[in-house]
């Protein structure tokens, strides 16, 4: 059946559709709305549609940590947040090492999910950092991208042969810049952390680990997606790098866009991340690197977790933030603060992050491409209400906020999975 | 604003309460004021009989009613010999109502030894007794009826006041 | 003001935690420190145990080690008349896996009224005190590098007895504030009481980097840092920071920062010398300033023991109050 969306604005910038106020859905792409012969009519009642947004970084959860959030959840939760694609990390339980443990990912996004899942595995065994993985057959089995999973390479030498292998197999990377001499703590070494005596966290181990992560970079030659940038510094680091042509791209998380290290005065683990919140500097300049184009892309870095991972001292509790959810709300909201202008924002979450895994097809409202969008009232507020949530890890900073924008309706390849 | 009752009250008590106390004893016994008003008072008393510093007593610690009114502290017990050994003390108060601070305040003692002989001297009584302690020496009796709380402020002058409650 | 001193007070501003000296106002401070001198006219009875929390219990939650806080805590109870409980969670529960959230749901289930709590994170008693039923009082005995209220309290004590009003000295404290708790006590308690001159000694690798935010002037050269000081504040080096190559050994400390008679005399005539304990004769001090009159670090001690029997008896009465 075909679908005739009309009375909206396309919003697609620098895409060939862009401010059209109509679109024709058939057989899972867009299609020209004057060639649909008598399809389903929806009246956006001049909403915006957007394309589907993509996201980097997420934990999905299976196989193993099912108690804290499912595929089936997860991306529920996602395509809640406008989210149409997901890039779900390696960091199970067992990690995605294994040609079957992607396939297992597949099957189960495919039963369950209800968006595009897209799977990574791990560059080395076990994500140990020692052996390398079956690259190969990993990619054979789906994998788009291999990462690490925030873990550390046993030595540079190893993450130079894990590069070069990776390079000479054609697969891109992502890779976590951090020092392991200068990883730990759990807030960043500034004034707050130190006056709530919390283990620090210098910002040199992200710097030190991306100079290390651009030496083999470039020695290698490898394609590159440094994820989950933090620092001012780093920002210029990779400036510089992008300006000798070196091939890599980057991303930051919305945590970091949104909050900084004076987040955690009242030692609330819900800002316990395993990257940590840093100054209001840092802050600044990670948003002017998405400007700039310096950043490519915005990552939820989706962690979901069950209460009881929350539920200790600030230090010993486990990192991350539950945040897909809210994803679109939230880069309106960044936007309506002036901080960061929605173009910008959609560009990292569609069109930039698609090139990484080399399908152009995503990230754009054009003809003949997957028809995954999403149809939002920009004028109507959303309410973030911990028992309308979905997500199965409540450790969300945002509960009882009233976020801008209401989503309507998400499309993945044609088929509408929320309303 | 509290409402003083009477201009020479303390003045009169007072004078009554030494005359007493001075004819009482041959030999000075150890002065102990209890805080913070009773202080006030067994100063005032070692002043006019040259008596020296007497020793204060504080009995925050030793309260019966923690558990409704909370913590109240007024002052340090200072002046009392490391141990009681015998002595003969005049224990000294400002205004004498229930008995419960002088329970507490023979507590403290006992908690310095063994005390001789203890005489009670207090500048007003007035009523509503609930444990049986009386005075030796008192300054004047308010009577039951018709005066109710009443407070000493001081040090300087002390005077006789009725807190307005808010 | 904050989370965490937000938590530690009543909406009128009474003390129902103690959990962090940050954010006490000077009158609150005085109120607790005229409390424990009052307190401490009763240390001199022969018999020292006065009745006032008779029938209460007080739970010692230590989830880390240390013999000397915990005794002066018991110390204070039972002056006190309370019942103590002391838990060794590293030894009980916690090795059985427990979290300490059940920890404590079981030891509310026990009628406790007080929690003193010692743990090695940060934040640990602001986790509990937001967790705990509410009629309970948390006192922080120490987390992480974070927080020891009770120890500036008697710091302060300890100060205002001897050279007065904070808000009119020159406080010097020397040695690791990067890792010290009681460092971080201090200076935000020495605020609290309005001391105008706040100063940290100590070599680049043990002094934390952001001073300034908390109103502290960083020093290297002990000569320049104890300049026209009243108060001295010697921290206890720990053997681990020469192991982490922080420093290069007890005797270049020594040599740098170590606090003899003749480095005393840079400090203003009459200064007074404070440590935490235990201290480490030859590392932080030499025999002769340990020993001379100028070190109040047994008075500390007496102090301590005062500043906690009024901080329980401080906040077990608010908690009474709330609940009626």
């Amino acid at each position: 059946m075909s679908l005739l969306i009309e009375h909206i604005k396309i919003h697609s910038p620098g895409g060939p559709l862009n401010n059209q106020t109509a679109i024709g859905i058939d057989q899972g792409l867009f299609v020209d709305p004057n060639r649909l012969q008598s399809p389903d009519r929806l009246d956006g009642k001049g909403q915006r549609l957007i394309p589907g947004l993509i996201d980097l970084r997420a934990h999905l959860r299976e196989p193993g940590l099912e108690h804290k959030g499912t595929i089936g959840s997860e991306t529920l939760a996602a395509v809640r947040g406008g989210i149409t694609t997901v890039l779900a990390m390696p960091n199970t339980d067992p990690v995605i090492d294994s040609p079957a443990a992607v396939r297992l990912v597949l099957e189960r996004a495919e039963k369950i999910g209800f968006c595009r899942v897209l799977p990574t595995a791990m560059l080395t065994l076990g994500g140990k950092g020692l052996q390398l993985s079956e690259m190969a057959a990993l990619v054979d089995a789906g994998c788009v991208v291999l990462a690490q999973g925030s873990r550390p390479f046993g030595s540079q030498k190893i993450e130079y042969h894990a590069l070069k292998y990776a390079k000479s197999l054609g697969v891109t990377v992502i890779l976590d810049p951090e020092a392991p001499d200068f990883a730990g703590g759990c807030a960043h070494a500034g004034y707050v952390g130190t006056g709530l005596g919390l283990p620090l966290n210098s910002p040199l181990s992200e710097v030190l680990g991306l100079g290390t992560d651009l030496e083999l970079i470039e020695a290698t030659g490898v394609r590159a997606h440094l994820s989950r940038l933090t620092t001012a510094t780093a920002v210029d680091r990779i400036r510089e790098a992008k300006a000798r042509g070196l091939p890599i791209s980057c991303d930051v998380s919305l945590a970091h866009l949104l909050y900084t290290e004076t987040a955690l005065v009242n030692l609330d683990p819900v800002f316990h991340l395993e990257r940590p919140l840093r100054t209001e500097a840092d802050r600044k300049a990670l948003i002017n690197g998405l400007i700039d184009g310096t950043i490519d892309a915005i990552v939820t870095d989706h962690t979901p977790h069950e209460s009881g991972a929350k539920l200790a001292p600030f230090p010993e509790t486990e990192t991350g933030m539950s945040i897909i959810e809210a994803t679109l709300n939230l880069l309106l909201t960044l936007d309506q603060n002036d901080e960061l202008p929605f173009d910008i924002s959609l560009q990292a979450m569609t069109g930039n992050p698609a090139k990484l895994f080399q399908k152009p097809g995503f990230g754009q409202i054009a003809f003949g491409l997957s028809a995954d969008c999403v149809l939002y009232d920009s004028t109507k507020p959303t309410h973030i209400d911990s028992s309308h949530w979905i997500s199965a890890g409540h450790n969300s900073p945002i509960f009882g906020q009233e976020l801008p924008g209401t989503i309507t309706g998400v499309w993945v390849a044609g088929k509408q999975v929320q309303n | 604003m509290d409402k003083v009752r009477s201009e020479n009250a303390v003045d009169k008590a007072m004078a009554v309460l030494i005359t007493q106390v001075s004819a009482s004893y041959q030999k000075q016994p150890l002065v102990v004021g209890i805080h913070t008003g009773g202080a006030w008072v067994a100063k005032a008393i070692c002043k006019v009989l040259d008596w020296g510093e007497p020793a204060t007593l504080d009995i925050s610690l030793y309260r019966d009613d923690f558990a409704t009114t909370g913590l109240r502290c007024s002052g340090s017990t200072k002046g009392l010999p490391t141990m009681l050994n015998g002595e003969q003390i005049l224990l000294v108060d400002d205004v004498l109502y229930t008995g419960r601070t002088i329970r507490a305040a023979l507590n403290v003692l006992f908690d310095y030894g063994r005390p001789g002989n203890i005489d009670l001297a207090v500048l007003f009584d007035r009523g509503g007794r609930e444990l049986p302690f009386e005075p030796k020496f008192l300054g004047e009796a308010l009577g039951e009826d018709g005066h109710g709380r009443c407070k000493l402020i001081g040090p300087e002058p002390l005077v006789l006041v009725t807190p307005i409650l808010e | 003001m904050h989370g965490p001193a937000a938590l530690q007070l009543t909406s009128e501003g009474r003390l129902k935690h103690l959990l962090t000296t940050e954010g006490l106002s000077k009158a609150l401070i005085t109120e607790l420190l005229n409390t424990a001198e009052s307190f401490l006219s009763s240390q001199g009875q022969p018999v020292k145990k006065a009745p006032l929390l008779r029938g209460k219990t007080v739970v010692n939650l230590f989830f880390e080690n240390s013999t000397r806080t915990r005794t002066t805590f018991d110390i204070a109870a039972h002056r006190l008349s309370a019942d103590v409980v002391t838990l060794d969670i590293r030894t009980s529960s916690a090795s059985k896996g427990e979290t300490l959230f059940d920890t404590l749901k079981n030891l509310e289930a026990m009628q406790a009224d007080l929690f003193v709590v010692r743990h090695s994170a940060g934040g640990a008693p602001f986790f509990i005190a937001n967790r705990v039923t509410p009629n309970i009082a948390v006192i922080n005995a120490g987390d992480g590098t974070h927080a020891h209220p009770t120890q500036a309290l008697l710091d302060l004590m300890t100060i205002r007895k001897h050279k007065g009003d904070p808000a009119n000295l020159s406080v010097a404290i020397v040695g690791d504030v990067k890792h010290s708790r009681v460092a971080r006590s201090l200076i935000h308690g020495l605020r609290g009481m309005k001391c105008p001159d706040i100063r940290a000694i100590g070599p680049g690798t043990l002094l934390p980097g952001d001073l300034d935010h908390l109103g502290v002037r960083a020093f290297h050269r002990i000569d320049h840092g104890l300049a026209g000081v009243d108060v001295i504040v010697l921290l206890r080096l720990q053997k681990e920071r020469m192991t982490s190559a922080l420093l290069p050994s007890e005797r270049e400390f020594f040599n740098l920062y170590g606090m003899t008679e003749d480095r005393l005399k840079y400090s203003r005539p009459g200064a007074i010398v404070m440590h935490p304990g235990p201290i480490n004769r030859g590392v932080e001090i030499s025999n002769e300033v340990a020993d001379g009159p100028q070190a109040v670090i047994l008075d500390q001690v007496t102090n301590g023991i005062a500043v906690r029997m009024a901080v329980m008896a401080m906040t077990i009465s608010t908690q009474q109050d709330l609940v009626s």
